[in-house]
């Protein structure tokens, strides 16, 4: 769902209604992301409010409209991971080998879980380990990227997003 | 080329079109902190102040808002329906008397007059001899024309209640209900 060039010229201008307009075009799809990158639906409220007022704050920072899908997104990713800043850690736990522990689960499995069960399950992992998942799995970044964006090594991005998909195979069999 | 990890690809297709229903209010608190002027106008803005129409959340209530204008409206409507005109010219002897004053007094209890008689309306008598109190309520009512004082008319008649009596004890009282009745006052001669 896009946004109108009009629409788009009257939200620089603080136009309420426009403002509305844009927000009812991105709001489903950036809750889904808050509720993807936070571990419930309270901190997800909080940070859509928060990332679309800073959306509506810093307009006139986008260049043009075709820019916007991808300059809302980084809002909101942006508030989520300062959101969780302090509990962001990212740590080479050398203590325990994580690559003796097989990820792989059977797709047959996967596809009996709906999408809530799915929510919950990564919701339920570390912040850390969700905010490396979402990023690499979901959101098409590269663990370069990733450390960029994280302040860390690229391979840290890599073992944390193998303890994330190592925890939630721990949840899944669990549930399964 | 890398084998594609089955937790990986089935989020990536599960959440690749999640789009769940954002929360109900969420708007509302976004825009409050964008426009707190504009938002603490729009709660008090309209029917402001009217607990009535208005929800905690300061949102109004359409329905209530319309029922209370269609109740207002009914009762401007039957109280402008229920009020009547009283006209008629005043005479002394058998012509018409030239300047004066028509008093409306209302009456609650005719056989206790100083107490239950009041005063409700006064009206001038023009020249032709012609006067008219507006907007009566339902209820019994007596008049009295007073002519000008100074003019010729004084100097042969008294003060009148309608009909031709000269203290409101003994002055017949007039019935408002459903019509404008029409009272010709006759002044009692000295």
């Amino acid at each position: 769902m896009t946004i109108t060039a009009e629409v788009f010229d009257q939200c620089l201008q603080n136009e309420p209604r426009a403002q509305e307009a844009l927000y009812q075009a991105y709001a489903s799809r950036m809750y889904g992301l808050c509720l993807r990158y936070t571990g419930s639906r309270m901190e997800a409220e909080d940070i859509l409010q928060e990332g679309f007022i800073k959306v509506f704050q810093h307009l006139t920072s986008v260049h043009s409209k075709e820019h916007l899908d991808g300059w809302i997104c980084k809002i909101m990713i942006n508030t989520a991971l300062t959101h969780y800043t302090n509990q962001l850690k990212f740590k080479n736990d050398e203590s325990i080998n994580f690559d003796t522990f097989d990820t792989t689960i059977s797709e047959d499995a996967l596809s009996k879980l709906s999408y809530k069960e799915l929510l919950r399950i990564l919701q339920g992992i570390p912040a850390g380990y969700r905010t490396i998942f979402n990023l690499y799995v979901i959101d098409g970044f590269n663990h370069k990227e990733i450390g960029e964006i994280l302040g860390i090594a690229e391979s840290t991005s890599k073992s944390q997003l193998r303890k994330a998909k190592i925890t939630m195979k721990k949840i899944l069999t669990r549930i399964l | 080329m890398q084998e594609q990890d089955p937790i990986e690809e089935h989020y990536r297709k599960a959440f690749s079109g999640f789009e769940p229903p954002p929360p109900e209010q969420a708007w509302d608190k976004i825009r409050a902190k964008l426009h707190p002027a504009k938002a603490d106008k729009g709660r008090m803005s309209g029917l402001k102040n009217s607990l009535l129409t208005y929800s905690r959340s300061g949102r109004i209530y359409p329905l209530l808002a319309v029922a209370a204008m269609v109740l207002l409206f009914i009762l401007i409507w039957y109280s402008y329906s229920n009020k009547h005109n009283i006209r008629g010219h005043a005479y002394a002897g058998e012509t018409r008397m030239c300047m004066g004053t028509a008093y409306l007094f209302k009456v609650y209890d005719k056989a206790k007059p100083y107490d239950t008689v009041l005063l409700v309306q006064s009206a001038p008598v023009d020249d032709k001899g012609f006067y008219q109190f507006h907007g009566i309520a339902h209820g019994n009512y007596m008049i009295r024309i007073n002519p000008q004082p100074g003019t010729e008319v004084t100097r042969n008649f008294i003060p009148s209640f309608y009909d031709q009596d000269s203290a409101s004890s003994e002055a017949n009282v007039i019935h408002i209900d459903s019509e404008d009745p029409t009272v010709d006052v006759h002044l009692l001669p000295k």
